[in-house]
Protein backbone atom coordinates (compact mmCIF):
# COMPACT_ATOMS: atom_id res chain seq x y z
CA UNK A 1 0.00 0.00 0.00
CA UNK A 2 2.78 2.34 0.96
CA UNK A 3 4.73 1.38 -2.14
CA UNK A 4 1.72 2.15 -4.32
CA UNK A 5 1.44 5.60 -2.84
CA UNK A 6 5.08 6.33 -3.54
CA UNK A 7 4.69 5.24 -7.13
CA UNK A 8 1.56 7.31 -7.60
CA UNK A 9 3.31 10.34 -6.12
CA UNK A 10 6.27 9.85 -8.36
CA UNK A 11 4.02 9.56 -11.39
CA UNK A 12 2.24 12.79 -10.52
CA UNK A 13 5.56 14.57 -9.98
CA UNK A 14 6.72 13.42 -13.36
CA UNK A 15 3.48 14.52 -14.98
CA UNK A 16 3.78 17.96 -13.44
CA UNK A 17 7.39 18.80 -14.20
CA UNK A 18 8.23 16.81 -17.31
CA UNK A 19 6.95 19.46 -19.78
CA UNK A 20 9.14 22.04 -18.13
CA UNK A 21 12.21 19.80 -18.13
CA UNK A 22 11.60 18.84 -21.73
CA UNK A 23 11.45 22.47 -22.85
CA UNK A 24 14.39 23.38 -20.65
CA UNK A 25 16.57 20.58 -22.02
CA UNK A 26 15.55 20.82 -25.66
CA UNK A 27 15.29 24.56 -26.14
CA UNK A 28 17.74 26.05 -23.67
CA UNK A 29 20.41 23.52 -22.74
CA UNK A 30 20.69 21.85 -26.15
CA UNK A 31 20.87 25.05 -28.24
CA UNK A 32 23.38 26.55 -25.85
CA UNK A 33 25.56 23.45 -26.07
CA UNK A 34 25.33 23.62 -29.84
CA UNK A 35 26.57 27.20 -29.72
CA UNK A 36 29.51 26.24 -27.53
CA UNK A 37 30.31 23.36 -29.89
CA UNK A 38 30.05 25.49 -33.03
CA UNK A 39 32.17 28.25 -31.58
CA UNK A 40 34.94 25.77 -30.80
CA UNK A 41 34.94 23.99 -34.15
CA UNK A 42 35.55 24.72 -37.79
CA UNK A 43 34.59 22.00 -40.20
CA UNK A 44 34.62 19.10 -37.77
CA UNK A 45 37.87 19.63 -35.86
CA UNK A 46 38.19 21.43 -32.58
CA UNK A 47 39.97 24.73 -32.83
CA UNK A 48 40.14 28.14 -31.20
CA UNK A 49 40.38 29.73 -34.63
CA UNK A 50 37.01 31.55 -34.35
CA UNK A 51 37.91 33.23 -31.10
CA UNK A 52 41.41 34.09 -32.31
CA UNK A 53 39.88 35.68 -35.40
CA UNK A 54 37.57 37.81 -33.25
CA UNK A 55 40.11 38.94 -30.72
CA UNK A 56 42.91 39.68 -33.17
CA UNK A 57 40.82 41.53 -35.73
CA UNK A 58 40.81 45.27 -35.12
CA UNK A 59 37.30 45.62 -36.52
CA UNK A 60 35.82 42.94 -34.23
CA UNK A 61 37.63 44.40 -31.22
CA UNK A 62 36.15 47.75 -32.15
CA UNK A 63 32.68 46.16 -32.28
CA UNK A 64 33.14 44.67 -28.81
CA UNK A 65 34.38 47.99 -27.46
CA UNK A 66 31.43 49.88 -29.00
CA UNK A 67 28.91 47.39 -27.65
CA UNK A 68 30.33 47.54 -24.13
CA UNK A 69 30.63 51.33 -24.15
CA UNK A 70 27.09 51.92 -25.43
CA UNK A 71 25.65 49.46 -22.92
CA UNK A 72 27.62 51.06 -20.10
CA UNK A 73 26.55 54.60 -20.99
CA UNK A 74 22.90 53.77 -21.54
CA UNK A 75 22.62 51.68 -18.39
CA UNK A 76 24.32 54.32 -16.24
CA UNK A 77 21.95 57.00 -17.55
CA UNK A 78 18.87 54.83 -17.15
CA UNK A 79 19.95 53.87 -13.63
CA UNK A 80 20.05 57.52 -12.56
CA UNK A 81 16.72 58.38 -14.21
CA UNK A 82 15.02 55.17 -13.12
CA UNK A 83 16.09 55.62 -9.50
CA UNK A 84 14.66 59.13 -9.43
CA UNK A 85 11.39 57.94 -10.93
CA UNK A 86 11.09 54.93 -8.64
CA UNK A 87 11.68 57.17 -5.63
CA UNK A 88 9.14 59.75 -6.74
CA UNK A 89 6.55 57.04 -7.41
CA UNK A 90 6.31 56.37 -3.69
CA UNK A 91 4.79 59.82 -3.16
CA UNK A 92 2.05 59.26 -5.72
CA UNK A 93 -1.31 57.56 -5.13
CA UNK A 94 -1.41 53.88 -6.18
CA UNK A 95 -3.60 54.50 -9.24
CA UNK A 96 -1.22 57.10 -10.69
CA UNK A 97 1.70 54.83 -9.79
CA UNK A 98 0.16 51.97 -11.74
CA UNK A 99 -0.51 54.24 -14.71
CA UNK A 100 3.10 55.47 -14.82
CA UNK A 101 4.40 51.93 -14.41
CA UNK A 102 2.22 50.74 -17.28
CA UNK A 103 3.49 53.54 -19.51
CA UNK A 104 7.07 52.62 -18.61
CA UNK A 105 6.31 48.98 -19.35
CA UNK A 106 5.16 49.79 -22.89
CA UNK A 107 8.56 50.23 -24.56
CA UNK A 108 9.72 47.04 -22.83
CA UNK A 109 7.03 45.07 -24.59
CA UNK A 110 7.30 46.83 -27.95
CA UNK A 111 9.68 45.38 -30.46
CA UNK A 112 12.92 47.35 -30.27
CA UNK A 113 12.65 48.36 -33.88
CA UNK A 114 9.49 50.36 -33.18
CA UNK A 115 11.51 52.60 -30.88
CA UNK A 116 14.07 53.16 -33.61
CA UNK A 117 11.30 53.75 -36.15
CA UNK A 118 9.64 56.40 -33.98
CA UNK A 119 12.94 58.13 -33.26
CA UNK A 120 13.68 58.44 -36.97
CA UNK A 121 10.09 59.47 -37.69
CA UNK A 122 10.38 62.31 -35.17
CA UNK A 123 14.03 63.32 -35.03
CA UNK A 124 15.56 61.83 -38.18
CA UNK A 125 17.11 63.98 -40.91
CA UNK A 126 13.66 64.60 -42.41
CA UNK A 127 11.69 63.80 -39.27
CA UNK A 128 8.70 65.80 -38.13
CA UNK A 129 10.31 67.53 -35.16
CA UNK A 130 13.41 68.21 -37.26
CA UNK A 131 11.28 69.76 -39.99
CA UNK A 132 9.29 71.88 -37.56
CA UNK A 133 12.47 73.16 -35.91
CA UNK A 134 14.03 73.91 -39.29
CA UNK A 135 10.96 75.72 -40.67
CA UNK A 136 9.97 77.73 -37.63
CA UNK A 137 13.07 78.21 -35.52
CA UNK A 138 15.82 77.84 -38.10
CA UNK A 139 17.51 75.12 -36.05
CA UNK A 140 19.20 72.31 -37.92
CA UNK A 141 18.76 69.36 -35.56
CA UNK A 142 20.85 66.75 -37.45
CA UNK A 143 23.94 68.97 -37.23
CA UNK A 144 23.50 69.15 -33.44
CA UNK A 145 22.27 65.62 -32.81
CA UNK A 146 22.04 62.85 -35.35
CA UNK A 147 19.71 60.02 -34.25
CA UNK A 148 21.33 57.57 -36.62
CA UNK A 149 24.44 57.40 -34.46
CA UNK A 150 25.68 55.69 -31.32
CA UNK A 151 24.32 58.55 -29.22
CA UNK A 152 20.95 58.12 -30.89
CA UNK A 153 21.10 54.44 -30.01
CA UNK A 154 21.76 55.32 -26.38
CA UNK A 155 18.74 57.63 -26.44
CA UNK A 156 16.65 54.80 -27.92
CA UNK A 157 17.86 52.32 -25.32
CA UNK A 158 17.02 54.76 -22.52
CA UNK A 159 13.33 54.58 -23.40
CA UNK A 160 13.04 50.96 -22.37
CA UNK A 161 15.90 50.58 -19.88
CA UNK A 162 14.40 53.24 -17.61
CA UNK A 163 11.30 51.08 -17.28
CA UNK A 164 13.32 48.06 -16.15
CA UNK A 165 15.18 50.10 -13.51
CA UNK A 166 12.02 51.77 -12.23
CA UNK A 167 10.08 48.54 -11.90
CA UNK A 168 12.97 46.76 -10.15
CA UNK A 169 13.51 49.61 -7.73
CA UNK A 170 9.94 50.70 -7.06
CA UNK A 171 9.28 47.70 -4.81
CA UNK A 172 12.39 48.53 -2.81
CA UNK A 173 11.45 52.17 -2.40
CA UNK A 174 7.88 51.28 -1.45
CA UNK A 175 9.11 49.18 1.44
CA UNK A 176 11.76 51.76 2.31
CA UNK A 177 11.31 53.38 5.71
CA UNK A 178 11.10 57.08 4.87
CA UNK A 179 11.44 58.18 8.48
CA UNK A 180 15.14 57.44 8.03
CA UNK A 181 15.37 60.19 5.42
CA UNK A 182 13.34 62.54 7.61
CA UNK A 183 15.66 61.78 10.52
CA UNK A 184 18.74 62.51 8.46
CA UNK A 185 17.18 65.65 7.12
CA UNK A 186 16.14 66.99 10.50
CA UNK A 187 19.66 66.37 11.79
CA UNK A 188 20.89 68.71 9.07
CA UNK A 189 22.11 66.35 6.35
CA UNK A 190 21.90 67.62 2.77
CA UNK A 191 20.40 65.62 -0.10
CA UNK A 192 23.76 64.20 -1.20
CA UNK A 193 24.66 63.11 2.30
CA UNK A 194 21.25 61.50 2.80
CA UNK A 195 21.58 59.77 -0.55
CA UNK A 196 25.05 58.36 0.06
CA UNK A 197 24.83 57.62 3.79
CA UNK A 198 21.24 56.45 4.17
CA UNK A 199 19.53 55.59 0.89
CA UNK A 200 22.29 53.93 -1.16
CA UNK A 201 23.47 51.46 1.49
CA UNK A 202 19.92 50.15 1.80
CA UNK A 203 19.02 49.98 -1.87
CA UNK A 204 22.46 49.00 -3.20
CA UNK A 205 21.63 45.30 -3.90
CA UNK A 206 18.64 46.39 -5.96
CA UNK A 207 20.68 49.12 -7.65
CA UNK A 208 23.40 46.69 -8.68
CA UNK A 209 20.82 44.13 -9.80
CA UNK A 210 19.04 46.74 -11.91
CA UNK A 211 22.33 47.89 -13.41
CA UNK A 212 23.34 44.35 -14.37
CA UNK A 213 19.91 43.71 -15.84
CA UNK A 214 19.85 46.77 -18.08
CA UNK A 215 23.50 46.35 -19.04
CA UNK A 216 22.92 42.84 -20.36
CA UNK A 217 19.73 43.88 -22.12
CA UNK A 218 21.52 46.74 -23.87
CA UNK A 219 24.40 44.45 -24.76
CA UNK A 220 22.36 41.65 -26.28
CA UNK A 221 19.42 43.47 -27.90
CA UNK A 222 19.75 44.09 -31.61
CA UNK A 223 16.35 45.10 -33.01
CA UNK A 224 16.77 48.78 -32.22
CA UNK A 225 20.36 48.88 -33.44
CA UNK A 226 19.49 47.10 -36.69
CA UNK A 227 16.69 49.52 -37.50
CA UNK A 228 18.57 52.63 -36.36
CA UNK A 229 22.20 52.15 -37.41
CA UNK A 230 21.96 48.90 -39.35
CA UNK A 231 24.29 49.81 -42.17
CA UNK A 232 26.71 52.09 -40.35
CA UNK A 233 27.09 50.80 -36.80
CA UNK A 234 29.76 48.38 -35.67
CA UNK A 235 28.36 46.35 -32.75
CA UNK A 236 28.78 42.69 -31.84
CA UNK A 237 25.11 41.91 -32.41
CA UNK A 238 25.08 43.68 -35.79
CA UNK A 239 28.17 41.74 -36.82
CA UNK A 240 26.39 38.48 -35.93
CA UNK A 241 23.46 39.45 -38.13
CA UNK A 242 25.85 40.31 -40.95
CA UNK A 243 27.65 36.99 -40.59
CA UNK A 244 24.47 34.92 -40.68
CA UNK A 245 22.66 36.84 -43.41
CA UNK A 246 25.72 37.12 -45.61
CA UNK A 247 26.36 35.02 -48.68
CA UNK A 248 29.32 33.64 -46.75
CA UNK A 249 27.09 32.16 -44.07
CA UNK A 250 29.38 31.21 -41.18
CA UNK A 251 27.61 29.68 -38.14
CA UNK A 252 30.94 29.00 -36.41
CA UNK A 253 31.99 32.62 -36.36
CA UNK A 254 28.45 33.74 -35.46
CA UNK A 255 28.36 31.30 -32.54
CA UNK A 256 31.73 32.52 -31.31
CA UNK A 257 30.55 36.14 -31.49
CA UNK A 258 27.38 35.25 -29.60
CA UNK A 259 29.48 33.43 -27.03
CA UNK A 260 31.42 36.66 -26.45
CA UNK A 261 28.14 38.23 -25.32
CA UNK A 262 27.31 35.15 -23.28
CA UNK A 263 30.69 35.36 -21.53
CA UNK A 264 29.55 38.68 -20.12
CA UNK A 265 25.87 37.87 -19.66
CA UNK A 266 26.12 34.47 -17.94
CA UNK A 267 28.33 35.40 -14.97
CA UNK A 268 26.62 38.74 -14.48
CA UNK A 269 23.13 37.27 -14.63
CA UNK A 270 24.11 34.72 -11.98
CA UNK A 271 25.14 37.60 -9.74
CA UNK A 272 21.86 39.29 -10.70
CA UNK A 273 19.90 36.21 -9.65
CA UNK A 274 21.66 36.10 -6.28
CA UNK A 275 21.06 39.81 -5.67
CA UNK A 276 17.43 39.47 -6.68
CA UNK A 277 16.74 37.30 -3.66
CA UNK A 278 17.61 40.24 -1.43
CA UNK A 279 15.41 42.61 -3.38
CA UNK A 280 11.91 43.20 -2.11
CA UNK A 281 9.07 43.60 -4.56
CA UNK A 282 8.40 42.66 -8.13
CA UNK A 283 10.73 42.40 -11.04
CA UNK A 284 9.47 42.17 -14.60
CA UNK B 1 14.15 78.67 5.25
CA UNK B 2 17.60 77.15 5.51
CA UNK B 3 19.87 76.32 2.61
CA UNK B 4 19.23 72.60 3.16
CA UNK B 5 15.49 73.04 2.72
CA UNK B 6 16.14 74.89 -0.52
CA UNK B 7 18.31 72.02 -1.69
CA UNK B 8 15.55 69.52 -0.96
CA UNK B 9 13.02 71.72 -2.76
CA UNK B 10 15.30 71.88 -5.81
CA UNK B 11 15.83 68.12 -5.72
CA UNK B 12 12.10 67.56 -5.68
CA UNK B 13 11.58 69.82 -8.69
CA UNK B 14 14.39 68.06 -10.56
CA UNK B 15 12.88 64.65 -9.82
CA UNK B 16 9.42 65.62 -11.00
CA UNK B 17 10.88 67.25 -14.08
CA UNK B 18 12.79 64.05 -14.84
CA UNK B 19 9.60 62.01 -14.56
CA UNK B 20 7.61 64.40 -16.71
CA UNK B 21 10.27 64.49 -19.43
CA UNK B 22 10.76 60.72 -19.44
CA UNK B 23 7.04 60.05 -19.65
CA UNK B 24 6.67 62.64 -22.40
CA UNK B 25 9.56 61.08 -24.32
CA UNK B 26 8.20 57.56 -23.96
CA UNK B 27 4.65 58.55 -24.89
CA UNK B 28 5.96 60.49 -27.89
CA UNK B 29 7.91 57.46 -29.07
CA UNK B 30 5.05 55.11 -28.35
CA UNK B 31 2.23 56.98 -29.97
CA UNK B 32 3.67 58.91 -32.89
CA UNK B 33 3.42 55.83 -35.15
CA UNK B 34 -0.28 55.62 -34.22
CA UNK B 35 -0.80 59.14 -35.54
CA UNK B 36 1.41 58.34 -38.50
CA UNK B 37 -0.84 55.41 -39.33
CA UNK B 38 -3.59 57.87 -40.29
CA UNK B 39 -1.31 60.15 -42.28
CA UNK B 40 -1.06 60.51 -46.00
CA UNK B 41 1.21 63.53 -45.78
CA UNK B 42 2.97 64.60 -42.59
CA UNK B 43 6.06 66.74 -42.82
CA UNK B 44 5.97 70.21 -41.36
CA UNK B 45 3.20 70.34 -38.76
CA UNK B 46 2.50 68.89 -35.33
CA UNK B 47 -0.28 66.71 -36.72
CA UNK B 48 -0.54 65.20 -40.20
CA UNK B 49 -1.36 67.60 -43.03
CA UNK B 50 -3.53 65.10 -44.86
CA UNK B 51 -5.38 62.38 -42.98
CA UNK B 52 -6.42 59.09 -44.49
CA UNK B 53 -7.63 55.59 -43.72
CA UNK B 54 -5.96 54.15 -46.79
CA UNK B 55 -3.00 52.79 -44.83
CA UNK B 56 -5.29 50.50 -42.88
CA UNK B 57 -7.23 49.61 -46.02
CA UNK B 58 -3.94 48.69 -47.61
CA UNK B 59 -2.63 46.52 -44.79
CA UNK B 60 -5.91 44.61 -44.58
CA UNK B 61 -5.83 43.90 -48.30
CA UNK B 62 -2.16 43.08 -48.69
CA UNK B 63 -1.80 39.26 -48.57
CA UNK B 64 1.75 39.40 -47.18
CA UNK B 65 0.72 41.57 -44.22
CA UNK B 66 -2.45 39.57 -43.53
CA UNK B 67 -0.43 36.39 -43.60
CA UNK B 68 2.12 37.90 -41.20
CA UNK B 69 -0.65 38.99 -38.82
CA UNK B 70 -2.12 35.49 -38.89
CA UNK B 71 1.23 33.86 -38.14
CA UNK B 72 1.94 36.31 -35.33
CA UNK B 73 -1.42 35.62 -33.70
CA UNK B 74 -0.93 31.88 -34.16
CA UNK B 75 2.57 31.95 -32.66
CA UNK B 76 1.66 34.29 -29.80
CA UNK B 77 -1.46 32.34 -28.91
CA UNK B 78 0.26 28.96 -28.94
CA UNK B 79 3.21 30.37 -26.99
CA UNK B 80 1.15 31.89 -24.22
CA UNK B 81 -1.17 28.90 -23.91
CA UNK B 82 1.62 26.34 -23.75
CA UNK B 83 3.80 28.38 -21.40
CA UNK B 84 0.77 28.84 -19.12
CA UNK B 85 0.23 25.10 -18.98
CA UNK B 86 3.92 24.37 -18.39
CA UNK B 87 4.33 26.88 -15.58
CA UNK B 88 0.96 26.15 -14.00
CA UNK B 89 2.13 22.57 -13.62
CA UNK B 90 5.44 23.77 -12.20
CA UNK B 91 3.68 26.00 -9.68
CA UNK B 92 1.36 23.14 -8.69
CA UNK B 93 4.37 20.91 -8.23
CA UNK B 94 6.06 23.47 -6.01
CA UNK B 95 3.06 23.61 -3.69
CA UNK B 96 1.89 20.03 -3.98
CA UNK B 97 4.87 18.51 -2.24
CA UNK B 98 7.31 19.63 0.39
CA UNK B 99 9.73 22.15 -1.06
CA UNK B 100 13.01 20.74 -2.25
CA UNK B 101 16.13 22.89 -2.46
CA UNK B 102 17.54 21.94 -5.83
CA UNK B 103 14.24 22.22 -7.61
CA UNK B 104 13.73 25.74 -6.33
CA UNK B 105 17.19 26.70 -7.54
CA UNK B 106 16.26 25.38 -10.95
CA UNK B 107 13.10 27.44 -11.07
CA UNK B 108 15.00 30.52 -9.97
CA UNK B 109 17.12 30.03 -13.06
CA UNK B 110 13.93 30.29 -15.14
CA UNK B 111 13.63 33.91 -14.13
CA UNK B 112 17.08 34.81 -15.40
CA UNK B 113 17.22 32.67 -18.54
CA UNK B 114 16.40 35.41 -21.05
CA UNK B 115 19.02 37.57 -19.39
CA UNK B 116 21.59 34.81 -19.18
CA UNK B 117 21.34 33.55 -22.74
CA UNK B 118 21.00 36.34 -25.29
CA UNK B 119 18.03 35.91 -27.64
CA UNK B 120 20.34 36.19 -30.62
CA UNK B 121 22.41 33.21 -29.39
CA UNK B 122 19.32 31.14 -28.69
CA UNK B 123 17.81 31.89 -32.09
CA UNK B 124 21.07 31.23 -33.87
CA UNK B 125 21.69 27.86 -32.28
CA UNK B 126 18.07 26.75 -32.46
CA UNK B 127 18.16 27.50 -36.17
CA UNK B 128 21.24 25.33 -36.57
CA UNK B 129 19.93 22.57 -34.33
CA UNK B 130 16.33 22.22 -35.51
CA UNK B 131 16.49 23.22 -39.15
CA UNK B 132 16.92 19.62 -40.31
CA UNK B 133 14.24 18.26 -37.95
CA UNK B 134 10.47 18.06 -38.30
CA UNK B 135 9.77 21.30 -36.41
CA UNK B 136 12.33 23.25 -38.47
CA UNK B 137 9.97 24.57 -41.12
CA UNK B 138 6.90 25.03 -38.92
CA UNK B 139 5.76 27.81 -36.62
CA UNK B 140 6.49 25.52 -33.66
CA UNK B 141 10.19 26.36 -33.69
CA UNK B 142 9.24 29.99 -33.09
CA UNK B 143 6.81 28.97 -30.36
CA UNK B 144 9.46 27.03 -28.47
CA UNK B 145 11.93 29.89 -28.69
CA UNK B 146 9.26 32.30 -27.44
CA UNK B 147 8.36 30.04 -24.52
CA UNK B 148 11.87 30.55 -23.20
CA UNK B 149 11.73 34.33 -23.45
CA UNK B 150 8.29 34.73 -21.89
CA UNK B 151 9.05 32.28 -19.07
CA UNK B 152 9.99 34.85 -16.39
CA UNK B 153 6.85 36.87 -17.00
CA UNK B 154 4.58 33.83 -16.80
CA UNK B 155 6.43 32.28 -13.87
CA UNK B 156 6.54 35.52 -11.87
CA UNK B 157 2.87 36.26 -12.43
CA UNK B 158 1.71 32.78 -11.45
CA UNK B 159 4.12 32.56 -8.55
CA UNK B 160 3.04 35.86 -7.01
CA UNK B 161 -0.62 34.88 -7.37
CA UNK B 162 0.04 31.53 -5.75
CA UNK B 163 1.60 33.42 -2.84
CA UNK B 164 -1.35 35.83 -2.56
CA UNK B 165 -3.98 33.09 -2.41
CA UNK B 166 -1.79 30.86 -0.21
CA UNK B 167 -1.98 27.99 -2.63
CA UNK B 168 -0.24 25.56 -0.30
CA UNK B 169 -2.99 25.74 2.31
CA UNK B 170 -5.66 25.54 -0.39
CA UNK B 171 -4.16 22.36 -1.80
CA UNK B 172 -3.73 20.86 1.65
CA UNK B 173 -7.30 21.70 2.63
CA UNK B 174 -8.67 20.31 -0.58
CA UNK B 175 -6.65 17.12 -0.29
CA UNK B 176 -7.50 16.56 3.35
CA UNK B 177 -11.17 16.73 2.36
CA UNK B 178 -10.51 13.87 -0.01
CA UNK B 179 -10.20 15.62 -3.36
CA UNK B 180 -7.82 14.22 -5.92
CA UNK B 181 -5.33 16.21 -7.93
CA UNK B 182 -7.67 16.93 -10.81
CA UNK B 183 -10.61 17.96 -8.63
CA UNK B 184 -8.22 20.19 -6.69
CA UNK B 185 -6.94 21.67 -9.90
CA UNK B 186 -10.24 22.38 -11.64
CA UNK B 187 -12.52 23.09 -8.67
CA UNK B 188 -10.16 24.83 -6.25
CA UNK B 189 -6.99 26.16 -7.85
CA UNK B 190 -8.10 27.44 -11.25
CA UNK B 191 -11.13 29.45 -10.04
CA UNK B 192 -8.82 31.17 -7.56
CA UNK B 193 -5.95 32.05 -9.85
CA UNK B 194 -7.75 32.84 -13.10
CA UNK B 195 -6.73 36.51 -12.87
CA UNK B 196 -3.07 35.49 -12.56
CA UNK B 197 -3.51 33.19 -15.52
CA UNK B 198 -5.15 35.94 -17.52
CA UNK B 199 -2.40 38.43 -16.67
CA UNK B 200 0.33 35.97 -17.57
CA UNK B 201 -1.48 35.08 -20.79
CA UNK B 202 -1.86 38.70 -21.90
CA UNK B 203 1.74 39.62 -21.09
CA UNK B 204 3.24 36.64 -22.85
CA UNK B 205 0.92 37.14 -25.82
CA UNK B 206 2.07 40.74 -26.16
CA UNK B 207 5.74 39.85 -25.80
CA UNK B 208 5.57 37.02 -28.28
CA UNK B 209 3.51 39.17 -30.68
CA UNK B 210 6.05 41.98 -30.48
CA UNK B 211 9.18 39.88 -30.75
CA UNK B 212 11.44 40.74 -33.64
CA UNK B 213 14.87 39.59 -32.58
CA UNK B 214 14.11 35.87 -32.53
CA UNK B 215 11.57 35.85 -35.35
CA UNK B 216 13.97 37.65 -37.68
CA UNK B 217 16.43 34.77 -37.44
CA UNK B 218 14.16 31.81 -36.80
CA UNK B 219 10.85 32.35 -38.60
CA UNK B 220 10.38 30.04 -41.61
CA UNK B 221 9.48 31.99 -44.75
CA UNK B 222 5.81 31.02 -44.70
CA UNK B 223 5.50 32.18 -41.08
CA UNK B 224 7.03 35.65 -41.34
CA UNK B 225 5.66 37.53 -38.35
CA UNK B 226 4.20 41.01 -38.18
CA UNK B 227 7.40 42.58 -36.83
CA UNK B 228 9.28 41.33 -39.87
CA UNK B 229 6.61 42.96 -42.02
CA UNK B 230 7.19 46.21 -40.11
CA UNK B 231 10.91 45.98 -40.70
CA UNK B 232 10.46 45.43 -44.42
CA UNK B 233 7.85 48.15 -44.87
CA UNK B 234 9.85 50.71 -42.87
CA UNK B 235 12.14 50.93 -45.92
CA UNK B 236 9.26 51.17 -48.42
CA UNK B 237 6.49 53.30 -46.96
CA UNK B 238 6.70 54.65 -43.43
CA UNK B 239 2.97 55.38 -43.13
CA UNK B 240 2.04 51.80 -43.97
CA UNK B 241 4.74 50.62 -41.55
CA UNK B 242 3.15 52.95 -38.96
CA UNK B 243 -0.22 51.34 -39.56
CA UNK B 244 1.23 47.87 -38.90
CA UNK B 245 3.09 49.22 -35.86
CA UNK B 246 -0.12 50.64 -34.46
CA UNK B 247 -1.59 47.13 -34.42
CA UNK B 248 1.40 45.92 -32.36
CA UNK B 249 1.04 48.97 -30.13
CA UNK B 250 -2.66 48.24 -29.68
CA UNK B 251 -1.85 44.69 -28.53
CA UNK B 252 0.87 45.88 -26.13
CA UNK B 253 -1.22 48.70 -24.67
CA UNK B 254 -4.24 46.45 -24.17
CA UNK B 255 -2.07 43.82 -22.51
CA UNK B 256 -0.11 46.08 -20.13
CA UNK B 257 -3.07 48.16 -19.01
CA UNK B 258 -5.34 45.20 -18.48
CA UNK B 259 -2.62 43.36 -16.57
CA UNK B 260 -2.23 46.37 -14.27
CA UNK B 261 -6.01 46.58 -13.88
CA UNK B 262 -6.47 42.86 -13.26
CA UNK B 263 -3.68 42.60 -10.72
CA UNK B 264 -4.92 45.65 -8.80
CA UNK B 265 -8.42 44.16 -8.70
CA UNK B 266 -7.06 40.81 -7.58
CA UNK B 267 -4.89 42.27 -4.84
CA UNK B 268 -7.79 44.40 -3.59
CA UNK B 269 -10.07 41.37 -3.55
CA UNK B 270 -7.69 39.16 -1.62
CA UNK B 271 -6.53 41.76 0.89
CA UNK B 272 -10.21 42.35 1.60
CA UNK B 273 -10.76 38.65 2.19
CA UNK B 274 -7.83 38.31 4.55
CA UNK B 275 -8.71 41.51 6.34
Amino acid sequence: MLKLNVNKGFFIDLLLVSPFFLVFALFIVAPFSVSVYYSLTRGSSFTLENYIKIFTSESYRDAIRNSLLISLKSSALSLVLGTFIAYALTFLPPSVRDLIKSILLLPIIYPGLVIAFSLVLLFGSSGIVTNILRMNFNIDLPSVFNVRSYDGLILAYLSFLVGFVTITLSGVFLSFDKTLIEAGRSLGAGPLRVAFKIVFPIISPALIAAFIQVFIIALSAYGTALALIGGIGNLITLRIITVISDVAYDPHLAAALAMVIAMVSIPSSIIYGKLLKKVVGGVV
Amino acid sequence: MSIIDVLYRILKVVIYLAIALTLLYISLLSFSPVIGAFALKWHYTLLPEVWTLDNFKFIFSDPFIIRSLESSVLVAFTTSLSSLVIYLLVILFMHYKEQRGWINTLFEIVVIIPLMIPAILLALSMYELYRPTAIGGTFLILVFAHITIVSPYVYRNLYSVSKIIDMKSLIEASRSLGAGLFTTLFKVILPNIYHGLLGAFLLSFAISFGDFEIANILAPWQYRTVTIAIFQYSFKNIWIASAIISIVIFVSVTATFSVAYISRKAIAKYTEVTR
